[in-house]
């Protein structure tokens, strides 16, 4: 199995947000784009200054037989308090605080390890890679990855009605 | 380890006054697309302060020139005491953005970025004798390519903003 990591991005928001549209929408982002979910990491603290919620998600799809992509979120949210905001004449519950997210992705060939098998298959596996499917790696799967990753940073910050969005 | 030239020394655009934020934004995007670049939004922080809103972007947009020569424009955003207001232009009513902008534009031309003549110390010798005598004409067009790249972006940006100058 090899795998390879892209470069990550982080972003950062400081005003009001719907925490749990926020979280609803990342979790639809990931099965919209035919994704597993899984949350490994969930913390929940309640200091004196808002909330706090520290959780890792990740997604798993299968691309191909031979290619897997991980993406994975960190996110914190600190300073959370509910607030009542008033929207088009009517009161919406909502919440106001901080975010960071980072998003990493990574790609995953031969994740059913079928070339583990002896020393000449890893030997060809290599071969595979850097003459055949060379291009596929650096010029497709790579740039497929990283467009999920800059488009999943994109969902957050509108989540987070954020004015820098394209 | 991989080589980074700068080609275009870090210059700032400053501009204060009223101009769209989304507008700068996805013209910044658009541009990006269109020569090419995969766009990487490294960092983006976004916070509401009480003299308005508070923006800062890393943008880090490249293009795979060949398996050797990546080139990369970095790109920093700050725009500071961001506020929201409506004015009247050709007798309609806009909302448009009122703050200070600081866009810091620098261009980076990395070269062995995928690491594979560093493996040994006489393919290290190898590849600055090739950079030197064979691959110079081709490195030099990379630069001049990506300092026009450049330039065009600034004054892209320049254009936009002074649209708003009265």
């Amino acid at each position: 199995m090899t795998k390879i990591s892209t470069p990550s991005i982080n972003i950062k928001h400081k005003g009001i947000f719907d925490l749990s549209a926020v979280l609803q929408g990342i979790k639809n982002w990931f099965e919209g784009d035919e994704f597993k979910v899984h949350y490994p990491a969930h913390k929940l603290k309640q200091p004196a200054g808002g909330w706090e919620h520290e959780m890792t998600i990740y997604g798993e799809r299968k691309m191909n037989e031979y290619v897997k992509f991980t993406i994975t979120l960190f996110i914190r949210l600190y300073d959370i308090k509910d607030i009542e905001v008033i929207k088009e004449g009517k009161k919406v519950q909502t919440n106001s605080g901080r975010i960071t997210a980072d998003i990493s992705g990574e790609i995953e060939l031969d994740f059913e390890n079928r070339f583990d098998g002896s020393k000449f298959l890893q030997a060809f596996q290599d071969f595979y890679h850097k003459y055949i499917i060379k291009q596929d790696i650096g010029d497709y799967w790579e740039d497929e990855i990283m467009l999920k990753i800059v488009n999943l940073g994109k969902f957050i910050r509108e989540m987070c009605q954020q004015e820098a969005v394209a | 380890m991989s080589e980074k030239t700068t080609v275009v020394e870090k210059e700032a655009i400053k501009y204060e006054g009223l101009f769209s934020v989304k507008e700068l934004y996805q013209l910044i995007a658009d541009w990006v697309n269109s020569k090419g670049y995969f766009p990487i939004e490294k960092f983006i922080e976004e916070s509401v302060e009480k003299e308005g809103k508070v923006i800062t972007a890393k943008l880090e947009p490249f293009k795979k020139l060949t398996d050797y020569a990546k080139a990369i424009i970095k790109i920093e955003i700050l725009i500071s005491d961001c506020k929201e207001v409506e004015v009247t232009r050709a007798g309609k009513k806009q909302k448009l953005n009122k703050g200070r902008v600081v866009i810091e534009i620098k261009s980076v031309l990395e070269t062995d970025y995928e690491h594979r003549w560093e493996m040994k110390p006489w393919l290290y010798v190898l590849r600055t004798i090739f950079e030197k005598y064979i691959y110079t004409p081709f490195l030099s067009g990379f630069k001049n390519a990506l300092r026009e790249d450049t330039e065009h972006l600034k004054e892209q940006i320049k254009a936009f903003l002074n649209l708003y100058k009265k």
